[in-house]
């Protein structure tokens, strides 16, 4: 059941279930067999749960994930060394404990000793050494390694790497050469002892520094050494187990029907106790209206649910409707290398023209929030006190103004040493609610002056040849946000690709180093705090909106059910169905 | 005859290769690879790499060509970049439902189209000829996912009575009640916007053939109307309506994209768009050489039946 992060750019976010956090939570239980949640009968084993799913699944290997229905379900069979709770605190789980050395750097974890894979193998620390070093190796097709680059010795090695894929890729070296000289530096990381096992229920993991995100990185679902040692490498992905895995979770994998459904069932040797449901079925309904209806006529218990059929679905007698914020938000960026947006006053006079209370009513009918900043108002670092900037054209016209724009020829574009306020705002076609976006800001732009062209482009050519290429002046486009802070990525003026507008700031760029380095989450708050309002002043984007998730989940299933920012079925083990009512459906 | 079947089969080989050959290309040329999707802040550039590298990305086109089409000749479709899923598996899973789905929109398109299409040319001009060639057209111009909505909020909603989604319910197990039940819809939306091609073909090859002289010979011998249409003047006219059959066996395995996403049925057309989205290559050339093949495949067949229903046709 761990939360395997990655702030992935939010265009598949349509196709994609959407997780968020419950804004007033239900009632509270303990673990199954447990506490009971008042007025009710209490739980009772059985009963089917129907999920709805827009999505497929696309693998069920931890490892490998990248979407969130094959999160969903692998967080369903499969239980990570620690969980990310409702506040996005961590949590144990396969660990029952963890502890660091005073300098930071060793992180050790004990590991709960009566658990036990589906097929009756014992889980062990061998288990978790093998999925982190599987994650490591040199032919990992995944994209978690770089997350472990704190680990001693791992930077080098990963630059090794790097530099033997050039040399392949230049024609230095043939396929076996560089086979054999991969091996040889994965060999050469392992003996550093960066992840080993001290006992068979303690893992140790030894940091080059302090590295405060490193918890993060430990949700990663674990994986059966058992069962896959013979393919820790490029083949792991195609192994039979990424379509039938043999997990440690709650759920025990039944089958999976590709495009139609996935079904697990209660593991009745589970640690945390045998959970109440019998079943859970995710069935596969790409079309939303075909979700609607189903949701409806109660063919599945739970579904999302847009916006626009908030009101319909609200006033529906046999659903509960939970509505929570998401872990991600959508903005408009801009280029910072194009001179048109350099100066920060012509930024926040584009914050000021966009008015983005209206565009959430407009187009999430307002079921969602504004984002003043990069911080989620979900996370325990937000910043409330940022400057913001309210829609207020007239105040735009006049910081326009100051920058030296000006209307001369009265003909309602602004211009500047004889050019033109014009520029051409991108964004991923196929994306309604981001064209929305784009076109309610190319109004409100042409209100103040300028000359706005919207384009739109299919996401992976957007993504390749504009986005990373920085080829672009303005887009539209949304990060998904993992629950630690750190954003060094976005940034970081040495972040990489994902800072493709091109932001520096130094000072930002020593907090973020800083971020890293404190692992007190007190200590955290303010430099997190004082990122957000540098970002909040400096615009490098226009932050626009936090949406909303909602969903629908019938009356019928009880228990402590409750939004959780990354995944509302984090607790499904403890949900259950009244036996009158686990026949219907 | 043979010959001709033989003749053709064998040039249909030199166009296949030359279709895959076009088609590994196109989509090498397309923006964008499976690499792509692993897009976001925590993948680098190296992750990028190691998976081009795995999957054989790293290759020239030309080298990536022949590993795939060796491997083809032998049998091994590969395996989908994206759930590592041998291709020819994902391929047999959907192909049933596929022609489940479009063989019984088929066949209502058909018995529907070829009677109603009689009545149309016997009646010309008649009351019922202007409502089924009205019919027909509404038929065309309606959206099948706004068609397919009506039925579900009529059948699924109000009524209650069908399933609005899939192709079984669960923990029911196989039976054909169940998977009729569960297709009803989608084959109404399909059977029904689908059946004007046909109406109309058999209707105007009908009216050209019962203006032949034959069928006036017929006439003046004395034979009933009945005996003229059905046993005289149908055959003939239901020529064009074969080659069109045999032109829609694309059709048939390529499903409807639109049906299978709004019913939620995991049907092959689902699959081919998907693999598109997701730049799964193995994919995408499986599923397009098989829409080759049958395009190819239709015409030859619609070809030989032509022959075999059409005696003054002969191929050597």
């Amino acid at each position: 059941m761990g939360r395997t992060k990655y702030p992935a750019l939010a265009a598949a976010l349509a196709l994609m279930l959407v997780l968020g956090l419950l804004v007033g939570c239900g009632p509270k239980a303990g673990t199954p067999g447990q506490g009971q949640p008042e007025g009710a009968a209490g739980p009772e084993p059985g009963g089917t749960l129907f999920i709805g799913s827009l999505a497929d699944v696309s693998t069920m290997n931890g490892i490998h994930v990248a979407d969130t229905t094959s999160d969903m379900l692998t967080d369903m069979v499969d239980d990570s060394l620690v969980d990310v709770g409702p506040k996005l605190e961590y949590t144990p789980l396969l660990a029952e404990r963890w502890e660091t050395s005073s300098d930071g750097t060793t992180w050790t974890f004990y590991l709960r000793k009566n658990v036990k894979w589906h097929d009756g193998h014992p889980f062990t620390a061998e288990d978790v050494v093998f999925t982190y070093l599987a994650i490591l190796h040199p032919e990992y097709t995944g994209v978690r390694a770089k997350n472990y680059s704190c680990l001693v010795g791992a930077e080098e090695y990963q630059a090794k790497l790097a530099d033997l894929q050039k040399q392949k890729a230049d024609g230095k070296l043939d396929d076996a050469q560089y086979q054999a000289q991969i091996m040889a530096a994965f060999e050469e990381f392992k003996a550093k002892g960066s992840i080993k096992a001290l006992t068979d229920y303690a893992v140790q993991f030894v940091l080059k520094e302090p590295y405060a995100p490193f918890l993060d990185t430990m949700g990663i679902n674990i994986l059966p050494a058992h069962v896959l040692k013979d393919h820790m490498g490029k083949d792991m992905k195609d192994q039979e187990y990424s379509r039938k895995p043999i997990g440690c979770g709650a759920w025990r994998f039944v089958e999976w029907v590709t495009g139609e459904r996935v079904v697990v069932e209660a593991n009745p040797d589970y640690w945390g106790g045998r959970p109440y449901l019998d079943r859970i079925v995710v069935k596969v309904i790409p079309d939303q209206n075909t979700m609607n209806v189903a949701l409806e006529t109660q063919e599945i218990d739970c579904g999302t649910i847009i916006p626009e059929d908030f009101d319909r679905f609200k006033a529906m007698p046999h659903l509960n409707i939970y509505e929570y914020p998401e872990l991600s938000y959508t903005y408009l960026g801009l280029n910072l290398l194009n001179p048109l947006f350099q100066d920060v006053r012509v930024r926040q006079a584009i914050a000021h023209a966009i008015d983005r209370e209206t565009m959430i009513k407009e187009i999430f009918q307002g079921h969602g929030i504004v984002a003043h900043t990069h911080g989620n108002p979900i996370c325990w670092d937000y910043n409330p006190d940022v400057p913001k900037y309210p829609y207020d054209p007239a105040k735009a016209r006049q910081l326009l103004s100051e920058a030296g724009w000006s209307d001369p020829d009265n003909d309602r574009v602004l211009e500047k040493d004889g050019k033109e306020f014009a520029f051409t705002l991108m964004t991923n076609a196929g994306n309604k609610i981001r064209e929305q976006a784009a076109v309610v800001s190319q109004e409100q732009l042409k209100a103040v002056g300028m000359k706005v062209t919207t384009q739109l482009v299919e996401w992976s050519t957007f993504v390749n040849k504009h986005l990373l290429a920085k080829n672009f002046e303005a887009v539209i486009v949304g990060w998904r946000l993992s629950p630690d802070p750190d954003s060094f990525t976005i940034w970081h003026s040495k972040g990489g690709p994902f800072n493709f507008v091109s932001y520096s700031n130094a000072q930002v760029d020593s907090l973020l180093e800083q971020g890293r380095r404190e692992t007190d989450m007190e200590k955290r708050k303010p430099i997190y705090a004082e990122i957000q309002r540098i970002l909040a002043l400096e615009q490098p984007y226009v932050f626009l909106y936090f949406p909303n998730t909602i969903r629908g989940i019938n009356k019928r299933v009880q228990g402590p059910i409750q939004g959780h920012p990354l995944d509302i079925f984090y607790n499904v083990h403890q949900w259950y169905i009244p036996k009158a009512q686990q026949g219907t459906t | 005859m043979r010959r001709y079947v033989i003749r053709r089969l064998l040039q249909a080989l030199p166009l296949l290769v030359g279709i895959s050959i076009v088609t590994f290309c196109i989509i090498q040329l397309a923006p964008g690879d499976p690499a792509t999707l692993m897009i976001n802040p925590e993948a680098s550039l190296e992750d990028v790499r190691r998976l081009k590298i795995a999957l054989g990305l790293d290759k020239p086109v030309y080298v990536q060509y022949w590993r795939w089409i060796s491997r083809v000749l032998r049998g091994d479709l590969g395996t989908s970049f994206i759930d590592g899923y041998p291709v020819a598996a994902k391929m047999l899973q959907r192909i049933p439902t596929t022609l489940q789905l479009v063989g019984l929109a088929l066949l209502v398109q058909v018995s529907l189209a070829i009677p109603v299409g009689i009545i149309c040319a016997t009646r010309q001009y008649s009351v019922f000829d202007y409502a089924a060639s009205s019919f027909a057209f509404l038929g065309i111009s309606l959206p099948n996912f706004w068609f397919g909505l009506m039925l579900m909020l009529l059948f699924s909603v109000y009524l209650g009575i069908l399933p609005s989604h899939g192709l079984s319910t669960y923990g029911v197990g196989f039976n054909l009640g169940d998977r009729l039940r569960h297709l009803a819809m989608p084959v109404l939306v399909m059977g029904l916007t689908g059946m004007a091609s046909f109406t109309r073909y058999t209707r105007s090859s009908l009216l050209e053939v019962v203006r032949q002289d034959y069928i006036r010979t017929a006439r003046a011998k004395g034979l009933s109307e009945r005996v003229v249409i059905y046993k005289h003047a149908l055959r003939n006219s239901l020529i064009p309506v074969v080659t069109l059959l045999g032109l829609s066996l694309p059709t048939l395995f390529g499903g409807s994209l639109i049906v299978e996403s709004l019913f939620a049925i995991p049907g092959m057309a689902r699959l081919a768009v998907q693999a598109v989205f997701q730049r799964d290559y193995p994919v995408i050339m499986a599923v397009n050489m098989m829409a080759a093949t049958m395009v190819v495949a239709g015409n030859l067949l619609a070809d030989i039946a032509y022959a075999l229903v059409d005696p003054r046709i002969k191929y050597d």
